[in-house]
């Protein structure tokens, strides 16, 4: 069986390393908070997230 | 007084569905609202769907007795929602429109072959059928009336909307109801902040006890693929009108489930201050956290925040059905040209909900919890469609069977790892059988 690949592609499908790589990046940051062991990592957690949307939404020139 | 503000919310309701049911002709029209939706309603319809009455009542809870780590679970779902749904939601919506998909396990027909779709299909309605009617258990407590009356009425308004205006109805009252669901949040914070307490305790620290690495990443994991592996939100990814319109509902539903997620977690972290500080009665159990703090609200705001409670488990469930519906009719019975039979189902589905709440049967609540781990067998399948080239209908079958029997019978057993094991297995087994029916 062949993978589905086979649609036309446009703007929405450029997924270059780059992006692939700091994408890995805000996972992994999301996951720093367990060397904390403080009441800090809330407002960590909820600046990367803030980070990712804003990253996202100027990925996509929303 | 709260009985009449639902009898309002229904009315209004009904109203916003009798419009949207014009001009229904196709499957297409009442699952998808004919791909023809905008971006901004998109991005509500999907955040109203994925956000139930957990939030305002399960997270607020688990806030308020585990701490931050709370937040952090619920973040790491948002995150891994965005960067799924950036990276798949345009191959999902270009497929389905080429193909004509309508479905979410459509996807599986061509690739894996139609008993495949069939058996994804029947497992969405196993895991899910348990989730919605904890929904509709939730929202009928919270209507404070005699249960069997709320559970009727509860049922009446998840089914009538949808089967009046399939997905239009279904979308134009989720995006309503999210924003309603959003400024509700925000006034229980500000009157929480105002009349309880503001701060954020040192013993809501992350990690703790209770959020461990290892329970941390396992709670995660379903949550994480939540985007692709639950029918009800994958199938909104056919939905937006054009590519602008996708792309704004990805990151609006972001910003929505990013304020949302800090409302709901500022306000559990506020009333666990309340406690330490003795202005907040302790609460042992944690889902009658938010019931604690409506009974000491003035009336009016505690009904409207009550309604946004019924609002989110409401446009959880209706969507729910509304899926499951088109799911039954085209992967299970083979139907894809009428929509009576899907309107149908609309009603057998609310039903069988109708019975599991009105039985309330001890077993639900581990159901509905483990819904989402099951739907997790499914992922093998759907990377598969786009990364890997191994992997038919006996792959897909042995996954599907593997994954599920994994699931239902190691949180049986209560065990904490459930879910990263489901993920393994089905993993492992889609690539061996893979290779092996390549092979032959």
């Amino acid at each position: 069986m062949s993978s589905m690949n086979t649609c036309s592609k446009s703007s929405l499908d450029r997924y270059t390393k780059v992006e692939r790589v700091v994408d890995l990046l805000f996972i992994v940051a999301m996951l720093i908070p367990f060397a904390f062991q403080s009441i800090t990592a809330y407002f960590y957690w909820i600046i990367v997230s803030t980070a990712y949307l804003a990253y996202k939404s100027w990925r996509w020139k929303i | 007084m709260m009985l009449l503000a639902v009898i309002i919310y229904m009315m209004i309701g009904t109203i916003i569905a009798l419009y949207a049911k014009k001009g229904i002709i196709t499957q297409e029209d009442y699952f998808l609202a004919n791909r023809r939706v905008g971006g901004v309603i998109s991005a509500l319809t999907y955040a109203s769907t994925t956000y139930s009455a957990f939030m305002m009542v399960g997270l607020v809870g688990l806030t308020y007795a585990t701490g931050v780590g709370s937040a952090g679970f619920e973040l790491m779902y948002l995150v891994g929602t965005l960067l799924l749904l950036s990276y798949y939601a345009p191959k999902f919506w270009r497929i389905g429109k080429e193909k004509g998909y309508v479905s979410p396990s459509e996807i599986f027909e061509d690739r894996y072959g139609k008993p495949v779709a069939t058996l994804s299909a029947i497992l969405a309605l196993i895991a899910l059928i348990p989730y919605t009617s904890i929904q509709i258990i939730g929202s009928a407590y919270l209507l404070k009336i005699d249960y069997t009356y709320a559970v009727f009425i509860v049922a009446f308004v998840i089914a009538f909307w949808a089967f009046l205006g399939g997905l239009r109805s279904v979308a134009i009252t989720d995006a309503i109801q999210g924003i309603f669901m959003l400024a509700m949040a925000l006034l229980a914070v500000l009157w929480t902040a105002e009349n309880v307490a503001v701060g954020i305790p040192e013993s809501a620290r992350f990690p703790n006890d209770f959020w461990t690495p290892l329970r941390f990443v396992s709670l995660t994991v379903p949550w994480f693929f939540f985007a692709l592996t639950n029918p009800q939100v994958s199938q909104r990814m056919f939905i937006p009108k054009d590519e602008r319109a996708l792309k704004r509902m990805v990151v609006l539903f972001g910003l929505f489930g990013l304020i949302y997620t800090i409302l709901v977690t500022l306000l559990g972290l506020f009333l666990r201050q309340g406690t330490e500080i003795g202005v907040f009665p302790e609460v042992k159990y944690r889902d009658e956290v938010t019931p604690a703090l409506l009974s000491i609200m003035p009336e009016p705001l505690a009904i409207a925040i009550a309604l946004s409670v019924i609002m989110a488990s409401v446009t959880t469930a209706n969507s729910i059905v509304l899926t499951l519906s088109s799911m039954i009719l085209r992967d299970v019975v083979g139907e894809k040209r009428r929509i009576a039979l899907g309107r149908f189902f609309v009603i057998i589905l609310t039903i069988f909900l109708v019975i599991f709440a009105l039985q309330k049967p001890g077993y639900i609540v581990e159901l509905a919890v483990l819904s989402s781990t099951i739907l997790l067998c499914q992922l093998p399948l759907i990377l598969g469609i786009f990364h890997f080239k191994i992997g038919g209908k006996l792959a897909g079958l042995s996954t599907l069977i593997t994954g599920f029997t994994t699931a239902v019978s190691l949180s049986y057993l209560k065990i904490p790892w459930t879910s990263i094991a489901v993920l393994i297995v089905s993993f492992v087994v889609f690539f061996l059988l893979g290779i092996f029916e390549r092979k032959h």
